[in-house]
């Protein structure tokens, strides 16, 4: 008598339960979809969007598009202005400029993409685990706080120091300065939907700690999450720009944007085109990710606006 | 206030073990013996292992961190590899061009961010508030070594105004100070500007959305009163914080920008010390650095309790 | 008894995405000298945006736009500049605001935020300024004024609080007091006391009171006149005890069949109005209420109906107005008859 009643009570409560979660997704769906369109309409993101996908796909079609060689060095052009043969102009090696900074767009894109995602995965996972652990929230936060005041660029340039100048490098660095910010903004968003009542509800019915955290909370803390990858994207751009520039980044052949800035700024009086272009394509990269990152943000979460 | 000022001070011991720990930790990740480094390429193996022992380099890592924070205690940061010198005085020569263009980068940020945020907020909609907008996102997504090169080739190479690069001591006057530090400057205050733009905008408007701004309006206060003496007043918070991050930032960053500007402070004493692996230099620059951030943040957080009588209660 | 306020036709109109909503719709109503002006009616109905609009407190730039006329003894205050405006708020029209906690200050302390007020509309010195200060908060009943005076706002407990808005709203003596919903964010004993205070001073110092409420058992107590407001509009006026004897619009019907009376069974339910306050872009062509009107008709389904009076000191706005409760049955039969 008493299991058959306890039953039906669960049924019914799976019932209602299955009716309000369908209503709030239905909910959610009308939502975003006004938000989404709300995006479209919104210039700024929209221009974000169009920069960011340019980039992506010039950097895909590299070998395609460019008609020279990054790497391949022609001593007798060197330093040439534009021309319909070097649209970019040549370097002091003689090599094309716009085939180095459409190569260069494959490592800034790899670079920042692996940064903002690995980062923002590693960051979930400790900020998820100090947010249900207290004597690991202690000691995570606190290292946390030790690795946040030594200044990122800072820390960045000190790893490359040690770990030798080289790609991967520049990636595991990047990865290490940025993990510190994403843990916090895991852990703060995790402990905010935590205290909702509705997580307390599905507590006291019941539902297991880990079920709770994968089902409930992550979903609830992924858009933050993925804007602040975002941000991280254009940053490891920066920084990855700025190692390079000076030497401790990407080893130097290779067609990074900080490369050519660096080779460029040696020959500042002659050579304007070595700046200016891969100047304008870091910059114009960033821009967008940053307008792309506001716009899915306020896709995302409309309380931000 | 006695209270949160001891506790605040308290907080910051954690924070320096672990940057200590990250720093020693990378130390010993670095390849190689630094006795060897010291030595040169002629020493042979046992004057390396006599000079490893007299550093301690063959004691526990444990005991080694120990005797590494025991010196830094006294000042003794180790020999520069590069020089021979001590790192404490090699560092401490590089220090006075750093706080020049780091403060100087400052003041150009500060002034021009704070009053356009201001501007921007209390204009919120008009074409005021998105001219700063566009300048803001400008900023944030032009990096400082680049507008730095942009500066450089528009102003320096083209139009002449400004030198190139090199440094002006302030003994030799203190206008060819200001002018050769003038690009610099402003490359390294421009990204903080903006950012300080961004968030006096929004903690303008969350301030001037709030009750008491629309009481102080009730009360016949003027409006020009409302946004320099109330709103002003309680973004207060917001507008210090900002300012000491700027001030760590632009340290850091002036590792680039005197790099480019071939400005002799610590930011090119460390780029140089990579080059030289002198990792003595790099660890106590990066040491200097986040105890100068940690002591900002304190002192920020102190300022809190002067500006909001609320936090001064707790 | 002399006019202190006259608002003619007043309409708010706030810029939003969607373009301009009014959310106050030719609002004209008086204040006479040393009244009581109840302003009655569920959230989002515009009573205080009506309040707002007489000292026009909304960002004028970019965000809102102000016709009609509101009068304030021969001035007219829309025409006004910022200037002039400014000297009129505090000083002859002030206002308090519902919650106490935000609405001070909190980096200043409370005798600075009342001295402010006095020394931007008085010719006063600072100590001068200070004395009339701690004179205002003895006034409003707070104990140890010379202590209080230096206390921040957080120190102070929630009804203090009111109190030191209040003294603040009256430090000028004031014609005419703008108290939107000064009690809804206190204890229940507070709010008595502070409503008591409220009337003490309008007693005391012959100040008109505009008291936004939505609370009608409050405005029973202690109002002479009573407005009631829908989605922006006057749907009823009159005195206290006409509308409370007679309500003639449905709405008001419905907001005191709300309120809980000793007598009724506990079994009863608690009469509620059916629906909620439409958003303002939604707002229905016909009676505004007819939605929500046990008693609607066709004819309040298509046509607004005015203001009009039924008495020297009632006006309601509804097309069946000749009659109580069943007068609406009567002449809905007579409407669907002919």
């Amino acid at each position: 008598m008493l299991g058959t009643n306890g039953s039906e009570g669960a049924m019914t409560y799976t019932a209602a339960q299955n009716d309000l979660s369908l209503q709030k997704k239905k909910l959610a769906q009308e939502q975003f979809e006004i938000r989404l369109k709300k995006f479209t309409h919104n210039r700024a993101s929209v221009f974000g969007l169009a920069v960011v996908t340019l980039v992506i796909v010039l950097a895909v079609f590299a070998p395609l598009i460019a008609l020279h060689d990054p790497l391949a060095m022609n001593t007798a052009d060197r330093l040439k202005g534009i021309s319909a043969e070097h649209w970019f102009g040549t370097d002091n090696m003689g090599r094309d400029v716009f085939a180095r900074v459409l190569y260069g767009a494959r490592i800034s894109l790899t670079v920042g993409f692996t940064v903002g995602l690995v980062s923002g995965f590693l960051g979930l996972v400790i900020g998820l685990y100090a947010s249900t652990n207290k004597l690991a929230d202690n000691i995570l936060m606190r290292v946390c706080d030790g690795l946040k005041a030594i200044p990122s660029t800072l820390l960045a340039i000190t790893m490359m120091a040690v770990l030798g100048a080289d790609i991967k490098n520049v990636i595991i660095s990047l990865i290490v300065v940025n993990i510190p910010n994403m843990a916090r903004l895991a852990r703060s968003q995790a402990l905010v939907v935590k205290e909702q009542t509705y997580i307390e509800a599905m507590r006291c019915l019941g539902s297991s700690q880990k079920r709770i955290l994968w089902a409930h909370i992550v979903p609830n803390i992924l858009s933050p999450m993925i804007v602040q990858m975002t941000f991280v994207f254009a940053s490891a751009i920066i920084t990855e720009a700025a190692l390079s520039f000076l030497g401790a980044g990407v080893p130097a052949p290779a067609p990074s944007w900080g490369n050519i800035l660096k080779e460029g700024k040696d020959v500042i009086y002659t050579a304007w085109w070595m700046i200016l272009f891969p100047g304008v394509f870091t910059a114009l990269t960033v821009l967008g990710l940053n307008l792309l990152g506001d716009g899915v943000r306020d896709l995302m979460d409309p309380k931000s606006n | 206030m006695q209270k949160f000022i001891v506790r605040r001070l308290l907080s910051v011991i954690p924070v320096l073990f672990v940057v200590s720990v990250v720093i020693f930790t990378l130390l010993k990740m670095v390849p190689g013996s630094p006795a060897a480094t010291l030595l040169g390429d002629l020493a042979t193996a046992d004057d390396i292992a006599k000079l490893e022992e007299k550093m301690g380099l063959n004691r526990p890592l444990v005991e080694q961190y120990f005797i590494w924070i025991g010196n830094m205690f006294h000042g003794d940061f180790g020999i520069s590899t590069a020089g021979g010198e001590p790192v404490a005085s090699v560092v401490f020569s590089h220090v006075k061009p750093t706080i020049s263009l780091a403060l100087y980068a400052l003041i150009i940020a500060s002034v021009i961010a704070i009053p356009m945020g201001m501007l921007a907020a209390k204009n919120k909609g008009t074409g005021i508030d998105h001219g700063v907008t566009v300048l803001s996102l400008a900023g944030i997504s032009l990096p400082s070594f680049l507008f730095g090169l942009f500066l450089m080739l528009i102003f320096a190479v083209k139009l002449h105004f400004f030198p190139v690069s090199g440094y002006v001591e302030i003994s030799r006057g203190l206008w060819p100070h200001i002018k050769s530090l003038t690009l610099p400057a402003v490359a390294l205050g421009f990204m903080n500007a903006a950012l300080m733009m961004r968030m006096t905008r929004s903690a303008m408007l969350e301030v001037l959305g709030s009750d008491y701004i629309r009481m102080a309006k009730a009360k016949g206060v003027r409006n020009f009163v409302i946004t320099t003496k109330h709103a002003l007043r309680n973004s207060l918070v917001t507008i210090i914080t900002m300012i000491g991050q700027s001030a760590v930032q632009m340290l850091a960053g002036a590792a680039v920008i005197e790099s480019l500007f071939a400005i002799p402070g610590l930011g090119q004493l460390m780029v140089n010390s990579i080059g030289r692996r002198d990792y003595y230099v790099i660890q106590a620059i990066v040491l200097l650095i986040a105890l100068f951030n940690v002591l900002i943040n304190m002192l920020v957080d102190l300022l809190y309790g002067v500006a909001d009588p609320r936090v001064r209660a707790t | 008894m002399e006019r202190v306020l006259q608002i003619e036709n007043l309409c708010t109109e706030f810029k939003t995405e969607r373009g301009m909503l009014k959310a106050v719709d030719g609002v004209s109503f008086e204040v006479r000298e040393g009244e009581m002006l109840g302003i009655v009616g569920e959230s989002g109905c515009g009573k205080s945006v009506t309040s707002q609009s007489i000292l026009r407190l909304y960002d004028e730039k970019s965000f809102v736009r102000y016709t009609g006329d509101v009068r304030f003894h021969d001035e007219s205050l829309l025409a006004l500049s910022e200037k002039q405006m400014e000297s009129v708020r505090g000083a002859k029209i002030s206002m308090v605001f519902q919650d106490a906690l935000s609405s001070l200050n909190p980096v200043f302390t409370v005798g600075d935020q009342i001295m402010e007020a006095i020394l931007i509309h008085q010719k006063r010195t600072k100590a001068e300024a200070k004395e009339q200060a701690i004179e205002m908060l003895n006034l409003v009943g707070i104990p140890d004024p010379g202590r209080r005076f230096h206390q921040y706002p957080f120190e102070l407990s929630g009804g203090m609080r009111q109190r030191v808005m209040i003294a603040v709203a009256l430090a000028c003596h004031p014609q005419l007091l703008i108290a939107d919903e000064p009690t809804t964010a206190l204890d229940v004993t507070i709010q008595a006391q502070i409503m008591d205070l409220i009337v003490d001073m309008n007693k005391r110092l012959g100040m008109a009171v505009m008291l936004i409420t939505h609370d009608l058992a409050v405005v029973a107590e202690t109002c002479d006149r009573l407005i009631v407001m829908y989605l922006g509009q006057i749907v009823e006026e009159g005195r206290v005890e006409d509308i409370f004897d007679h309500p003639m619009h449905p709405y008001t019907m419905g907001l005191m069949n709300s309120i809980p009376k000793l007598d009724t069974a506990k079994a009863t339910r608690l009469y509620q109005i059916n629906g909620t306050v439409p958003l303002l872009n939604q707002i229905p062509v016909g009676c505004r209420f007819a939605p929500r009107c046990p008693y609607a008709t066709d004819l309040c389904r298509e046509e607004m109906p005015e203001l009009s009076q039924v008495s020297e000191t009632q006006g309601v706005r509804c097309h069946y107005r000749n009659g109580r409760n069943g007068g609406f049955v009567q002449e809905r039969l007579e409407y669907e008859a002919g």
